[in-house]
């Protein structure tokens, strides 16, 4: 017998991004992220904030576990979010202080048996860098939004899939330079394309199916954000620190 | 009583219809059962109370039920019209509305002549036949047993009391037809003299008020008396039963006068009031006529919540109160109600606070003829969300005037005495080796170990106690005296943290300090935890199929309808009589019980077909039962699970290493019959450990592991499968005991060893939870939306088999007609599929007596014989834990021989090795759960082999054996024809067979066609000559599976090649082969399973295992002309050297090829 829960959770690289989603959300883009990969970089030492908006249901009735680590596994803080809906218009804030540490920090959230960044809720921060996403990372918003990434450091090529239908991606330009209708690569996962990329530089993934999935192929990840401005990519080892040895010191 | 209550009821609401309008000379009674209608599609059902009946039941029962969407409205329009025939004949028919869902149809049986009779039910609605249901009984000759005779009542841990004698409540299985009325029996001693005793019909056989007794309740008052265990020889009391045997009346029965205030008792020495408005416990209590205690109306059962409020029992204005058993000997009152809040009405109920009321009691007083002392089984069930709710203190007061001393037992050494100050003195039992008694200002004035569980409290009017049973297994507990109360705390209310242990270290987190230490009472389980097991097993998970994510669980978890039963023990006596207090208080510590002799219990067929413990007899086996059966329980103490919370729950998983368990689902309540083991184990042997064992463990399961209260405001759910809903049981999702995923029918229940406990001691809070909490949700409850999901009888396999195991059980326990309406439906799934998973096919053959089933099993075991154990299984009699099938065949058809497939099955050998790994503490040696999946059986497979005449040699078991060489040696002895008989499947292209003569030069040959063979012969004719003849038959692995003997000569296979080379053969199934030394020096056998299989080396009379792995190791022997068996699991097997095998010893000789040169 399988847990539906535990192979949601096994996909842990997983992100999901819900973009667009008018009406009760407003018409700001939202996005709702991740199993355990919410990226934020903190360039310097400062007080910053976390926003969770979503809702710790009733069968997580202890609350969902907010924890923030660094690439080294440290944690960095921890937190429980009470059971409750948070709004967009009232969040949970969870705040760090100044502590003498920046960089790059993930935010894994856990709760009764599901996967709270994801179905349950979105985290946000007021850090210039926050990103989503891993191995791979679905946007359920598609197609109407179109989420951005930045080319890692010292690759100039990449190779990037949809789990279903079509996937563009675009220059800052509104140019597509690749686009798995022409010459596909077949993957298990669905139609991949290979394509060059600037280093450093911002792109913009465009998808024509609800619910699909961006994939990355190794070495490669991908991590989505909602601007070209707060794009970047995490430090190596953040995803797979271990950041619960010695959390039951 | 409330069975007779129940049973008179429905016996008024019968309207006897005799087959209005219709011949036949059957005549019924019908009546009409409520029944709920919840599904969404109309279905009819007839089902029998049982396929198989006689004269010896009396009475038949078939129920009718319908499910109509439309409901009540429909209903009113319904009919139920239905035949019975005997072949062609037409026997009886008869008519009737069925208005309230469900027909109970009862009939004598006892007119009917042997033979089938088939049912057929129309259901009308007005002329038209809306559906139709079929049923069958078959009614068969039966010998009644013995009406009357002398059963042995042991009392295996005896009577620890210097004087006196203390009450016993015991519970004596009949074979069914041998004791109709509950009190044509007598209690005995030794010597023959009468005693009083007291007797209750406490199940029967059959569905009515006359059936035959099946649990007879017993009381009586035994005399101090030394332990029958282990020697089984010093039996004290007796029961003998039989038509108008009576005993002598007690001297001076209980008295208890209704009155309008409540219950007045007077057992002789001892009178007192139980209120129903202001339960107090007890009041207006007096010694021989003289008052002991003052009347407090505060007094009784209290709580405090983290805010301070005192909610108290006493407040509570709707208490119901009722006398549940009446004797002269024993009676039991039992009072219910809520704990209400000082100053409110009692009116308001809420999960969180504020609230009026906060939690229920169920208490019961338990009151002796003679005894100036009163049991109190107070069972306090939480009505509160755990993770917001704490408490301060949870306790029981009696009011005392002037008290001025205190004594605490203490286990092992003198009591701690103490003078009361004003502020009082306390023994508390911080750690479950570790107890303080201090003063009222908290200056410790003794520190120990141990309390012995009891108090005594000295007034200038008279010394009172208070007993508790396991105290510090259960701690924290407190015994407080002040002046003016005695109070016991169920949860203290001077409790401390304890620094020192590190709550979330691997070998302390299974104790869930979080609940056992600290000022309040708070069952929230921290995150801490969560973080700790994700970090000891590194592992980051929140699945349930994980020790993290069920550690997660167990955060989330909430305790809302766990209970916490405190057992405890009140007794009154003039101020100068202390020392009769403390000997009555360690007898009842010692919890004295009269077991009927296990060769009486098995008999009567109550368990099954069961042996009793026969040490003498099957050392091995009972060894491998001991050591298996002990070994949790063991390592359980030996890494001190103790505490209120947890003493006993038991674990699913093994030992990681010492100290520490492996956390994957650490309490797992019911999940492999655990519940009932030790249960059987006791009533099949008597040994006082396995009672113990038992007792623990079901008080753990009907306390937390079970929900007894439910609110429907409160909007915490269980995120993980089922449903939680009164009377489900908790599965395994969850490090705590009260933690999710419970369920109401499905391979997670265990309701028989509740019943067995019920009825082996008569505790009624045990058939409280079967019948009030479970069977009345299973009943009247099924519209409640978490109702479908805590129902997993629907699912194949385990899920539907252990539902009717369950189903069957409880019917037998309550013959409630509406049982039957669930039957139908797990009934038709296990037919189809019989997984064992509990005691299905045990309550289908026995107890249902389904012809069916019983064919099905006798095909599963030629099925198995003929494929070597490859059987397609198409009844599923091999799936789930189905060892116990042979037993059940040897008992359906003793000419089947069908005890040497359990033996066989049984592994003796290598599970020998495991149940010494497991007592031996070894870690990993096996998850805990397997315990009982193995032992539950083994008393059935010895019951087979006793009655078969204790034969378990495997040589006696003529199965054909896969085949394990290419070239075969016989021998002939006398110049005839012999033909060779190849038996099993050949692939593609057939197999050629050639037969070499004593002169090495062919005989015969031929082809065996492709194709499944029973068998393939080729002749080899009478030549002249005799000596030895090799069979070559070069068979492809894997597609050709051939099995030996191939001919009725001596016949032997050599596995390795010519060289003697060591080597490795392919087998297509496990093999049993016999070899010896080729002469009469002792050699050495040296054969291996390969990869991580099992094997053994049985001495030649199977009863000893030489050698045994489970993991492939190799197997070194010494073997002599004696001669021994070689079990081997797998596919690949090796020797060194060359052993010459046969598939028995007669058939065994050594080929010339071989003998010395």
């Amino acid at each position: 017998m399988c847990s539906t829960w535990s192979a949601a959770l096994r996909a842990g690289a997983a992100a999901i991004l819900l973009a667009g989603i008018a009406g009760a959300q407003g018409e700001r883009p939202v996005i709702i992220s991740s199993a355990y990969d919410a990226f934020f970089r903190e360039p310097a030492d400062r007080e910053w904030r976390l926003f969770f908006t979503g809702e710790v249901p009733v069968y997580s009735w202890a609350g969902a576990a907010l924890v923030v680590h660094d690439a080294t596994g440290r944690v960095v803080h921890r937190e429980v979010i009470p059971r409750g809906v948070y709004p967009e218009d009232k969040p949970y804030v969870v705040t760090l202080k100044p502590d003498g540490l920046a960089g790059d920090f993930r935010v894994v959230m856990v709760g009764h048996q599901i996967q709270f960044l994801g179905p349950c809720g979105m985290v946000r921060s007021d850090l210039p860098f926050e990103t989503y996403g891993g191995a791979r990372a679905t946007v359920a918003g598609a197609p109407a939004h179109k989420p951005w990434f930045r080319a890692p450091e010292g690759v100039t090529t990449m190779k990037l899939g949809a789990s279903k239908g079509r996937l563009r991606v675009l220059d800052r330009a509104g140019k597509a330079i690749a686009d798995t209708r022409q010459n596909p690569l077949k993957e298990k996962g669905g139609d991949a394309v290979e394509f060059p990329v600037t280093p450093g530089q911002a792109y913009q993934v465009e998808l024509d199916a609800a619910g699909a999935a961006v994939v990355a192929y190794a070495p490669e990840r991908i991590h989505l954000s909602h601007s070209p401005e707060q794009a970047f990519n995490p430090a190596p080892g953040l995803a797979e620190a271990k950041f619960w040895k010695g959390a039951g010191q | 009583m409330r069975i007779a209550h129940a049973a008179r009821a429905r016996i008024c609401a019968f309207v006897l219809i005799a087959a209005a309008g219709v011949s036949g000379a059957m005549e019924f009674r019908v009546s009409d059962v409520p029944w709920q209608q919840v599904a969404r599609t109309e279905s009819f059902t007839a089902c029998m109370e049982r396929e198989e009946c006689s004269a010896l039941d009396r009475a038949g029962r078939v129920v009718f039920a319908v499910q109509t969407p439309a409901q009540e409205a429909d209903l009113a329009a319904l009919a139920v019209r239905w035949e019975v025939r005997q072949g062609t004949r037409r026997v009886g028919a008869g008519a009737a509305p069925i208005p309230k869902g469900m027909l109970d149809v009862t009939f004598d049986l006892t007119d009917l002549t042997p033979g089938r009779y088939d049912v057929a039910a129309e259901l009308r609605r007005g002329a038209d036949v809306a559906a139709r249901a079929n049923t069958f009984f078959r009614v068969i000759e039966a010998r009644p047993p013995p009406a009357q005779g002398r059963i042995a009542l042991h009392l295996p841990a005896g009577v620890p009391l210097k004087s006196g004698s203390h009450p016993i409540s015991t519970g004596v299985p009949f074979p069914k037809g041998a004791l109709w009325k509950a009190a044509d029996a007598r209690v005995v001693r030794a010597d023959g003299g009468a005693i009083a005793a007291q007797f209750s019909a406490r199940a029967r056989w059959g569905h009515g008020p006359d059936a035959a007794i099946r649990w007879l309740g017993v009381d009586f008052q035994a005399e101090g008396a030394p332990a029958w265990w282990p020697e089984r020889k010093d039996t004290r009391y007796y029961l003998e039963f039989g038509p108008g045997l009576s005993g002598p009346g007690a001297s001076r029965p209980l008295r208890i006068e209704e009155r309008p205030e409540g219950l007045r008792v007077d057992t002789g020495p001892l009178q007192f009031l139980v209120r129903r408005a202001g339960f107090n416990l007890l009041d207006q209590v007096a010694l021989n006529g003289r008052e002991v205690l003052p009347s407090a109306p505060q007094a009784g059962l209290y709580l405090v919540d983290h805010e301070g409020s005192v909610y108290r029992a006493a407040n509570d204005r709707e208490t119901t109160l009722a006398v549940e058993e009446r004797g002269p000997l024993r009676a039991v009152i039992r009072v219910e109600g809520w704990f209400v809040r000082d100053g409110v009405a009692g009116t308001q109920t809420d999960w969180k606070l504020p609230t009026e009321r906060l939690c229920r009691h169920v208490t019961r007083i338990e009151v002796y003829a003679g005894k100036p002392y009163v049991r109190v089984l107070n069972t306090w069930i939480l009505t509160f969300d755990s993770l917001s709710i704490r408490l301060r203190d949870v306790g029981i007061a009696l009011p005392l005037r002037d008290g001025s001393a205190a004594e605490f037992g203490v286990e092992g050494s003198a009591p701690a005495r103490t003078a009361v100050p004003r502020e009082g003195a306390r023994l508390v039992q911080h750690l479950s080796d570790a107890f303080a008694v201090e003063d009222g200002t908290g200056r410790l004035r003794q520190a120990g170990r141990r309390s012995a569980g009891w108090v005594i409290a000295e007034t200038p009017a008279a010394a009172v106690a208070v007993g508790h049973r396991d105290t510090w297994q259960r701690f924290p507990k407190e015994f407080e005296v002040l002046p003016d109360a005695l109070r016991f705390h169920i949860w203290p209310a001077h409790g401390r943290i304890h620094p020192e242990i590190r709550e979330t270290a691997a070998e302390e987190i299974h104790k869930l300090w979080f609940a056992h230490q600290g000022r309040e009472l708070n069952l929230a389980m921290p995150w801490a935890c969560y973080w700790a097991v994700c970090d000891q097993r590194d592992e980051f998970r929140a699945g349930i199929y994980s020790g993290a994510g069920t550690t997660m669980a167990g955060v989330h978890a909430s305790a809302m309808g766990a209970a916490v039963t405190s057992d405890l023990f009140l007794h009154f006596a003039p101020p100068d009589r202390a020392e009769e207090l403390r000997d009555t208080a360690a007898c009842f510590q010692a919890a004295p019980h009269a077991l009927p002799d296990p060769k009486w219990t098995c008999d009567s067929l109550v368990l099954g077909w069961l042996q009793p413990y026969e040490p003498e007899r099957m050392k091995v086996a009972e060894e491998i039962i001991e050591n298996m059966a002990k070994a949790p329980w063991e390592t359980q103490n030996a890494t001190k699970d103790f505490g209120m919370w947890i003493y006993r729950a038991w674990h699913n998983a093994a030992l990681k290493a010492p100290g520490q368990w492996d956390v994957y689902r650490l309490y797992n309540a019911t999940h492999h019959y655990d519940a009932y083991l030790p249960w059987m184990l006791y009533a099949r042997s008597g040994d006082p450990e396995y009672l113990a064992i038992a007792r623990a463990h079901m008080r753990m399961l009907t306390d937390a592991q079970m929900i007894h209260h439910d609110d429907p405001a409160y909007p915490h759910r269980e995120t993980w499968s089922n449903g939680r809903i009164v009377g489900s049981t908790r599965h395994t999702n969850g490090f705590v005991p009260w933690g999710g995923d419970h369920a109401l029918l499905g391979h997670l229940t265990c309701y028989n060893g509740v019943i067995l406990a019920h009825c082996l001691t008569g505790d009624l809070r045990f058939r409280e939870v079967v019948v009030d909490e479970w069977q009345r949700t299973l009943l009247t409850d099924r519209a409640n939306p978490q109702y479908a999901r805590a129902d997993r009888s629907s699912g194949v396999g385990r899920e539907a088999s252990n539902s009717l195991g369950e189903l069957l059980d409880l019917y037998q326990f309550t013959h409630h007609p509406a049982i039957l309406g669930l039957l139908p439906k797990v009934l038709d799934i296990h037919l189809g599929r019989m997984t064992t998973w509990g005691l299905p096919n045990l309550n289908i053959v026995l107890l249902y007596g389904s012809e069916r089933a019983r064919r099905q099993i006798v095909e599963g075991i030629h099925e198995r014989r003929r494929t070597n154990a490859q059987s397609a299984d198409p009844h599923g009699v091999w799936s789930g834990y189905a060892y116990g099938i042979p037993a059940l065949a040897a008992a359906i058809d003793p000419g089947l021989g069908a005890h040497l497939d359990g033996w066989t099955m049984a592994g003796i050998g290598a599970m020998r090795a495991v149940a010494a790994d497991l007592r031996a503490q070894k870690p990993g040696a096996m998850a805990f759960c397997l315990i009982p999946d193995y032992v539950t059986y083994l008393p059935w497979t010895l019951w087979a082999v006793a009655q078969a005449g204790g034969d378990v040699s495997p040589g006696a078991l003529k199965l054909p054996q896969p085949m394990i060489v290419r070239r075969v040696i016989v021998r002939k002895d006398t110049d005839r024809d012999f033909d060779i008989a190849v038996n099993g499947t050949v692939g593609d292209g057939g197999l050629a067979v050639t037969v070499l003569g004593p002169d090495g030069k062919v005989a015969v040959s031929g082809r065996v066609p492709p194709g499944e063979h029973k068998p393939w012969t080729l002749r080899v004719p009478k030549d002249g000559r005799t000596g030895e003849y090799v069979i070559t038959l070069p068979y492809r692995e894997p597609k050709d599976r051939l099995t030996a003997p191939l001919t009725a000569l001596p016949e032997v296979y050599v596995p390795n090649n010519a060289e003697g080379k060591p080597g490795w053969w392919w087998q297509h199934g496990a093999t049993l082969y016999f070899t010896r030394s080729r002469g009469d020096a002792v050699e050495t056998l040296d054969i291996a399973a390969h990869g991580r299989s099992s094997g053994s080396v049985l001495s030649r009379d199977g009863t000893d295992t030489l050698a045994a792995t489970l993991i492939g190791e190799r197997l070194v022997v010494p073997v002599g002309p004696e001669g021994v068996w070689v079990r081997l699991n797998s596919v690949y097997a090796g020797a060194k050297g060359q052993p010459v095998l046969s598939v028995a010893p007669e058939r065994w000789f050594l080929p010339a090829e071989l003998m010395p040169k």
